[in-house]
């Protein structure tokens, strides 16, 4: 049956040429338009490495001083500290919190800013690898891992910040960054330096952890700044040191959420600072997508790939209705002759898998070249040589290539058979002699 | 051989009923060569297609071969009844366009799942005896109207089927090709020892066959 399917094709190849070329053209745009978006929805999906449900963020501002309500006497960097401290105290004694912990600048999920670094794994320096470090102050009580609900690398359990973490040079460093510095993630206990050749000792390994829900993982390492290893009081710290909190599984949120707006908000105002409200970290999340224009991004990469199989999905059944209708007779002439409706279907179907298969294989050729010379379409932007090596398929160029040629195959493949199986499908199931009277 | 009792075929439409067909009652014997004639409309090629399990009675029995042919059954059974006891010579050939003379030859005997080399081989044997052995790949559009009906005969004939069905099998011939191929279903008739219902409307033809059945408005009325 094969061979007398290629001989039909073959003889038909002026009608199943222009099948073909328009099969090529479907074939390279719709390369161009899912690569964008099947790469990006990837790394979206990748999973954050944290817990997002149930993490707040606290709003605080200062008076400015030409406000009626600030007061200059209160604005010393030591009563700041205290002020803060007595908030932090606040918001930990909150019967819903479960967890909190106080960054060190703008060290927080989804925050829009990145504080690279370098780190090495031997005291000669000889092994730099760039990494993103995540500030934080222990003070009393604080928990960053628990607050992210960071998970241990090797045994998946929920961690704990180390008790003595405030007193000795102690680091937490993401499953990535162990692997890109010492080729392994059990390295609890191994020491590694930063630019300014102080030690750290390994205290844990978090799983890989996305600072951007768009973003793939980057190497990330949780510790405190080299000068502070406690909350210093300054002129800023309503953002140098933001409050996060974790609340307690059991707590609605919503009702939390309008608890804290009515009765707690209010009372969070300590000298010259005050609190203007909380924010989920989806909301943060959200926000950051917005500003840095990847919803935006993700929206028209969807909606340009929606828009685009619509008219391709139009396009090729159209194309596959027609050209199955126009043999109709054909049909009922292979039914008077013995030929099952199984047996028409199948060959109806392995002719347009064939055109399809033969076109696509000739626009992932071009689609090789094309991409060779210019690269994919979309490339996350945080991703370096180094963190090539994750294991993402859209960071392997072959992987990569792969399956977006295989998404394209297998949609237009789905599309042509759903343009050849209706048609084909109502013809067999009519009587024979009604097929052959369709001259 | 074949057996008609009773049938009846009633096309509906949502306004209008035509009975095509009303209460045939018709015998065919093996081996005889039955012409059926009628004006345009009479229902000729409603019957053929109803011999020919192509079409099904709105009520009446079919037997062929003793057998009592249920409209109903499988369609996996339907088609290799058709395959093995059946051949079909249509009017407008009804030739697959795309394939070369051979290949339509051979067809019916891929559906009935014989090789690809031996399919070529009996091809080739029938062509041989229909006299087209010098145009095995050519299109269907390369050749005449004779050609083309010769080319009909051949897949008709190549699964050896015990009936032939013919629907005005010279209609779309000029005198000469109609005579050659009429010859060539005489010849199936005697040396195969075919059984051959052919539907005509050239009266000459018809007195050559064995026996001459008249359809007027559905009805048989010889």
């Amino acid at each position: 049956m094969f061979r007398t399917i290629l001989k039909q094709i073959w003889n038909q190849r002026l009608q199943n040429g222009w099948i073909f070329f328009e099969l090529l053209l479907v074939g390279i745009f719709l390369w161009v338009v899912l690569d964008p978006l099947c790469s990006q929805t990837a790394n979206k999906n990748i999973d954050r490495g944290y817990q997002q449900e149930g993490m707040y963020l606290l709003n605080m501002n200062k008076y400015a001083p030409n406000s009626h309500k600030y007061n200059k006497e209160l604005d010393s960097d030591s009563l700041a500290r205290l002020q803060y401290l007595d908030i932090i105290r606040a918001i930990r004694n909150l019967p819903e919190v479960e967890s909190f912990s106080v960054t060190y600048g703008m060290s927080y999920a989804n925050s829009g800013a990145f504080n690279g670094g370098e780190i090495f794994a031997d005291s000669a320096f000889s092994l730099k690898k760039h990494y993103q470090a995540y500030f934080f102050c222990p003070v009393e009580g604080s928990d960053i891992l628990r607050t992210y609900r960071f998970r241990d690398a090797q045994s998946g359990e929920v961690m704990t910040i180390a008790p003595d973490f405030a007193t000795r040079n102690l680091i937490y460093i993401s499953e990535n960054l162990a692997r890109l510095l010492y080729d392994r993630t059990d390295v609890v206990g191994e020491k590694c330096y930063d630019y300014n050749k102080t030690e750290y000792e390994i205290a844990g390994v978090f799983k890989d952890y996305k600072d951007r829900d768009y973003n793939q993982p980057y190497p990330t390492a949780l510790l405190t700044p080299y000068f502070s290893k406690s909350l210093r009081g300054s002129a800023n710290m309503h953002w140098q040191n933001m409050i996060m909190f974790r609340i307690k599984d059991n707590v609605d949120a919503d009702e939390f959420e309008h608890r804290f707006e009515n009765e707690i908000k209010p009372t969070l105002a300590r000298g010259n600072y005050y609190c203007t409200g909380i924010s989920t970290f989806e909301e943060i999340a959200l926000k950051t997508a917005h500003t840095f224009g990847e919803l935006n991004q993700a929206r028209k990469n969807f909606a340009f790939a929606i828009f685009g199989l619509l008219c391709v999905f139009l396009g090729i059944v159209g194309t596959f209705w027609v050209r199955a209708n126009m043999r109709r007779q054909e049909i009922g002439v292979m039914r008077s002759i013995g030929a099952s409706k199984s047996r028409i279907m199948l060959q109806y179907l392995t002719e347009s898998g064939i055109l399809v298969t033969a076109a696509i294989l000739v626009s992932t050729i071009i689609m090789a070249n094309y991409v060779y010379a210019n690269g994919f379409f979309y490339y996350p932007s945080m991703v370096t040589l180094e963190t090539i090596a994750a294991d993402y398929w859209q960071n392997s160029p072959l992987l990569h290539f792969g399956v977006i040629s295989g998404v394209v195959y297998l949609v237009t493949l789905l599309i042509a058979l759903i343009g050849t199986y209706i048609p084909v499908s109502r013809t067999i199931n009519e009587l024979p002699s009604e097929a052959l009277r369709d001259e | 051989m074949i057996k008609l009792s009773g049938i009846n075929k009633i096309y509906r439409t949502n306004e209008i009923e035509t009975q095509a067909l009303e209460n045939v009652n018709l015998e065919v014997k093996t081996g005889e060569f039955l012409s059926i004639m009628g004006p345009s409309g009479c229902g000729k090629s409603t019957l053929l297609n109803i011999i020919g399990l192509l079409d099904s009675p709105s009520s009446g029995t079919i037997e062929i071969n003793g057998k009592l042919i249920d409209t109903k059954m499988s369609d996996k059974a339907l088609a290799k009844f058709r395959n093995e006891t059946l051949g079909f010579v249509f009017q407008s050939f009804h030739l697959i366009p795309s394939l070369n003379v051979i290949d339509n030859v051979q067809l019916p005997l891929m559906y009935r799942g014989i090789s690809h080399k031996e399919s070529i081989e009996r091809a080739k044997a029938v062509l041989n005896r229909v006299g087209l052995s010098h145009r095995l790949h050519h299109m269907p559009s390369q050749l005449s109207g004779g050609q083309c009906q010769r080319v009909a005969i051949a897949r008709a004939i190549i699964g050896q089927p015990q009936i032939i069905l013919t629907d005005e099998p010279t209609g779309n011939l000029d005198s000469k090709m109609g005579t050659e191929v009429m010859a060539l279903l005489h010849q199936l008739n005697v040396d195969d020892h075919c059984t051959i219902v052919m539907v005509t409307h050239n009266e000459e033809q018809a007195k050559q066959t064995s026996r001459i059945v008249r359809f007027f408005d559905g009805r048989q009325v010889q």
